[in-house]
Order: C-alpha cells, then structure tokens, then sequence
C-alpha cells in the first residue's frame, strides 16, 4: 500500500470534504428529499472517519478493537431508519399539501 | 475478553437494565395490547404501571456501587438514578395527559402510549450512556419517535409540518453530532466517555490537536439540539406548537432532562472539567483561584457555555414577547429555560450542576402543568390563542387560579420553587463572580415577566362580552387531581426545598 493510505489525515480531508457538501446540500435544497441526500453525505463522513481511524489503529496496535468499524455498521443502519421515518412523513406532507417544498410551510412561520 | 467472560459481563449487567427493559418490554406489550383492547381507559393503567415498575425497578440498585456495565457501554451510579426516577414520571404525565386529550383519536391511544415507552427507554439510555454509540443510539432512539409522536395527528397539516420541520432539523444536528464524535475518535482513538476523560488527563492540554476541540464543538450541536439551546433551538416554537399538546408537553421537558444528563456527563465526566476533580485539582495546584480548566485545555468552557446560556436566554425570552399563541409562548419560554440551566455548566462547580438537576426536577412540574391547563383549554375553545384564555377566571376558575401558579413558578417569583431554582442557579454564578452574567440572567427574568403577565392579563382582567359558558364542569375530576399534583411541589418545595436539594447533591456522584 502506498503511502498516501497510511495517512489519517488524508481520510480527515475526504471525509472533510464530503461533510462541507453534505452540510452546503442540506442548507441549499429546496426539496426536502435533497436536504436528506446531504444529511446522508454528513453521515457518511463520519462513517468514513470511524472506518479509517480502525483501520490504522489495527495497522498499529497489539490487540486492535473493532469499535470503530461497529460505530460505522451502526451508523448506516440508523441512516437506513432515518431516512425510512423521514420518507414516511415527507409522503404524508405530500398526501397533506402536494408539495414537499420546505420554505412552502407558511402554515407554521420559522 | 473471552466469550465466557463477555457472557457473565452481560448476565451481571442485566440487574442494572431493570427500567430500560420494563420500558422496552413494555412498549411491545402495549403494543399488542392494542389489538385486543380498545378501552383507553385500561390502557392507561397498564401503562402507568408499566411506568410505575420501572422507576420502582430503581430502587434495588441504589446502594449498588457506581460502576460501568455492558462492557463499559452504559454507566450506573447515583446520577443515572436520578433520571431513572424522573424520566418515567414525566412519561406518566403525558400518558395521562395522552388519554383525556382530545386531539389524539382514540383508536390510536395504544400506539401512542407504545411509543412514549419506548421513547422513555431511549430517555433512560441518553441519561447513563459511557460510549459514544451509546449515547448516539439513545438520541436517534429519541429522535426517530419524536418525528413520529409531532406527526401523531396524520390528517393535520400543521401537525406533519411539525414533524417534517422536527425531522429536517433533526437529522441535520445528529449529523453533525456524529460528524464531530468521529473527529474525536480520530484524535484521541477512545470511544467511550471514560476514555475520554483518561485522553484528557494523560496527554498535555497544548498537544491535544484543534481537530479534537472541533470535535467537541460539533458533538454539541447534538446535544444543545436536545435541549433546544440556541442556535440550535429554530424547530423549538413550530414543533411544539404543531404537534398535539400532550406531546409537545413532553417534548418541551423530556429530551431536555436527558439531553443535560448527557451534556453534563460528557463535559464533565469526558473532558473532566474541574468540578468532579475539584478537591484533586486543587491538591494538585495547592492554589484556590485557579481551577486548571480542561486540564489546561485551549478552549475556555466557562466562556463558551456562559455565551450559549445569554444567547439562548436573549433568543427565547425576546422572540416570546410578540407571540400571540400560548403553545408558542410556552415554547420559547422553555427555550429560555434551557438557557438559565446552562448557567450551571457555566458557573463549573458542584452547585451549578445541582443547581441545574434540582431545575429540571421544578421545570417539569411548572412546564407540564402549563400545557396541561393549555391542551384542557384548547380542547374546550377550539385554539390556543391568547384570546381564547380570555375570562378563563369567569369560565373555570380553578384551572385559572392552577395556571396562574405554574405561570408564577415559570417566572421564577418567591414563594414559588421556580424562585428557588433560579436562585441557586445564580448563587453558582456569583459565586465565581461572573457579575456581568448573573445581571444579564436577571434582565432576562424580568424580561420573561412581560409574556407570562400577557396570559395572567387574559385569564384575571380581561372581560368576555359573550355570554360565560362554564367550562370547569366538563372537565374530569381526576385531571384537577393530577394538576394539584403538579402544582403542590410548586408551592411545598418553594418552602421545603432541602430535600430535593440534598437528593440532587447526592445524585452528583459520577462513576468514572
């Protein structure tokens, strides 16, 4: 492997990035489906951090735990029932409205 | 570990589970429970002695030493009791609150009352989490069915454009929150609270990385979100004011006693700022005037939770003033409320912290039985504007006189309790001479006074032209009851309030 994979701040700078378009999708969107698919980059972020710090603690230590590659399995499955949650509601706000557009909701003011 | 080993780790660490799975096994019963029976009425008591089980389940492990169990995932020791205590309480409340409401249909009653179970299991394990999966699991457990409990009236729009804001809003400050614990984890490699605390105290406070006080500042955004600290409280007045108001009684104290659980477990306990370790630190340094903050630590946490708390103080009480909805203001005076308890963290001693658990204790009763009187009004009048409050002394002159006490602790004037938990609240702060702070809380005081006089105004002063309908007499008796017994500790502990001071004290005993 190369060097640049031995490198944790090489996978803090992805993972960086990746959060910063999560957030920047989040904040922008003007459909609440988009504001989830950033939600989901800034999970996936942190994902990638827990995977990264395992794995170069592996590469380092004696007896390694395997708790940061478990955090990232558990993220992705509270992703996965988040977003089935949110996907139910944004369907009944649809039912409701016919219009998932989040800065449509005058109904309740900010 | 071996596999033996982890095996009896889990059986001997069962014994301490005894709520969270009361609560857990509970919310299936209900759940099925549900299919069969209709009457609300028997679903109600089973519940309330599902709930009344697991804060008795308690009571066996109190002497039990401090320890952590699961393999060090979950804390037990006297502060995790304390909110093993509350938390179903609260839950009990909005279960009653649940089935004389009106806004929730009845043929959802046991989904319902399932979904407050499981929500005060998720309650319990924010309050005693060690490891941050732990504590991220807690708050999505939390989170996911508060989403579902603000959308609870499915035909309502205003009710799913709650639940959407919530989810909006929710998932992004849990993010951000995992987002931050994963830098942590790349610094520190330690997951667990505990850990923390070790990283903190072996390693020199100038040679831990930025990207560490990064990560701490994120994780934050997960918690002040559950507590509804600015500038993470935007969802605070629109949530509360779309959902039912049995649930949005519950979300206004439950997530925010937890959420300052965790909050005070993290700050304190993880990055161990000098309030356990006062008597050490001061061994250490052998000089009184200066608390070694973060172990020396780049931030100043002092600063930074008394910037919060004015933030939060200024954004709740000034934006109350313009409401006309009660829901509303309600929901912004808690949002203030979240930020006189983040005086306690600021003052950083072991009065703040009591302080702030004695407060929660006080805040629940005032604040439930403030919406309480307002969902018996709404349900009766058909809003819950200030206008609809008018003449309410003419027209149910017990539950006025009841709100007017609740109102009265809100604002914080003696002799109620809310005086008194304000009060320590400030001692703490005076006492580590932050003037300037503890006058900006007092302004804030006297600023909250106006809103709460708003509703007063129309209760007592205001006339109704038409003619006065008597409402008091629809109302069920044991509701008055339950009132009275949210209103009695406001008056008794505004008296005799040693006790729960001296339970709060105790209850400060973290295990490390």
């Amino acid at each position: 492997m190369s060097g640049l994979a031995n490198n944790l701040s090489f996978y803090l700078v992805v993972s960086a990035i990746m959060f910063v378009f999560g957030i920047v999708a989040a904040l922008s969107r003007k459909n609440t489906i988009g504001i989830f698919m950033g939600v989901e980059l800034i999970l996936n972020a942190a994902a990638l951090n827990f995977v990264a710090v395992k794995l170069l603690q592996t590469k380092a230590a004696a007896s390694p735990t395997q708790d940061g590659a478990i955090f990232s399995l558990f993220i992705i499955v509270m992703a996965a029932i988040e977003a089935a949650v949110a996907l139910a509601i944004v369907l009944r706000v649809f039912g409701v409205k016919r219009s998932i557009d989040p800065d449509g909701m005058a109904r309740l003011r900010g | 570990m071996n596999s033996v080993a982890v095996v009896s780790n889990l059986m001997d660490s069962l014994k301490y589970l005894g709520p969270n799975l009361a609560m857990a096994i509970g919310s299936l019963v209900l759940l099925m429970a549900g299919l069969w029976i209709r009457s609300s009425c028997v679903l109600t008591i089973l519940t309330s002695l599902i709930l009344v089980t697991a804060a008795a389940l308690n009571i066996p492990n109190l002497g039990l030493l401090s320890t952590q169990y699961f393999s060090g995932l979950v804390y037990h020791d006297a502060f995790s009791s304390f909110f093993g205590f509350i938390i179903p309480f609260i839950i009990l409340f909005a279960v009653v609150m649940g089935h004389y409401s009106k806004e929730l249909l009845a043929d959802r009653k046991a989904e319902y009352m399932s979904l407050l179970l499981a929500f005060g299991c998720g309650l319990l394990f924010m309050s005693s989490s060690n490891h941050f999966l732990m504590a991220y699991l807690g708050i999505e457990m939390v989170s996911v069915l508060s989403y579902a409990l603000a959308g609870f009236h499915r035909e309502r729009q205003s009710s799913v454009e709650a639940s959407m804001k919530y989810v909006v809003y929710g998932a992004l400050a849990t993010g951000i929150m995992i987002f931050g614990m994963s830098l942590m984890y790349a610094v520190s490699g330690e997951l667990t609270i505990s850990g923390m605390r070790n990283f903190v105290h072996s390693v020199p406070a100038d040679a831990i990385p930025y990207l560490f006080w990064v990560g701490v500042i994120f994780s934050f955004a997960g918690f002040g979100y559950k507590i509804s600290a600015a500038p993470m409280h935007m969802w605070t007045p629109d949530v509360y004011e779309g959902s039912p108001t049995p649930v949005a009684a519950l979300f206004s104290v439950a997530p925010k006693a937890a959420g300052f659980a965790l909050l005070i477990r993290f700050f304190v306990v993880g990055l161990s700022l000098p309030v356990v370790d006062q008597d050490l630190v001061l061994l250490a340094t052998k000089n009184a005037t200066q608390p070694a903050y973060l172990a020396g630590g780049l931030v100043s946490w002092a600063k930074f939770f008394a910037i919060s708390s004015v933030f939060t103080m200024f954004m709740g009480n000034l934006a109350a003033l313009g409401q006309t909805s009660v829901k509303r203001i309600l929901a912004y005076s808690s949002i203030a409320h979240a930020g006189y308890m983040l005086l306690g963290l600021t003052s950083q001693n072991r009065e703040g912290l009591s302080a702030i658990m004695f407060y929660i204790v006080v805040y629940c009763t005032m604040n439930l039985g403030a919406f309480w009187v307002a969902s018996l009004v709404e349900d009766r009048m058909g809003g819950d504007s200030l206008k609809d409050f008018k003449g309410l002394a003419k027209k149910a002159p017990l539950l006025a006189v009841l709100m007017a006490i609740f109102l009265f602790s809100l604002v914080g004037l003696p002799p109620f309790v809310g005086f008194i938990g304000k009060l320590y609240l400030f001692i703490a702060i005076l006492g580590q001479k932050m003037y300037g702070l503890a006058l900006l809380a007092g302004v804030n005081s006297v600023i909250s006074l106006f809103y709460y006089a708003k509703i007063l105004k129309a209760m007592f002063l205001e006339k109704v032209s038409e003619e006065t309908l008597n409402i008091q007499g629809q109302i069920p008796k044991f509701i008055l009851v339950m009132l009275f017994v949210l209103a009695v500790p406001n008056l008794v502990f505004g008296l005799y309030w040693e006790p729960l001071m001296s339970w709060a004290m105790t209850s400060l005993d973290f295990a490390r």
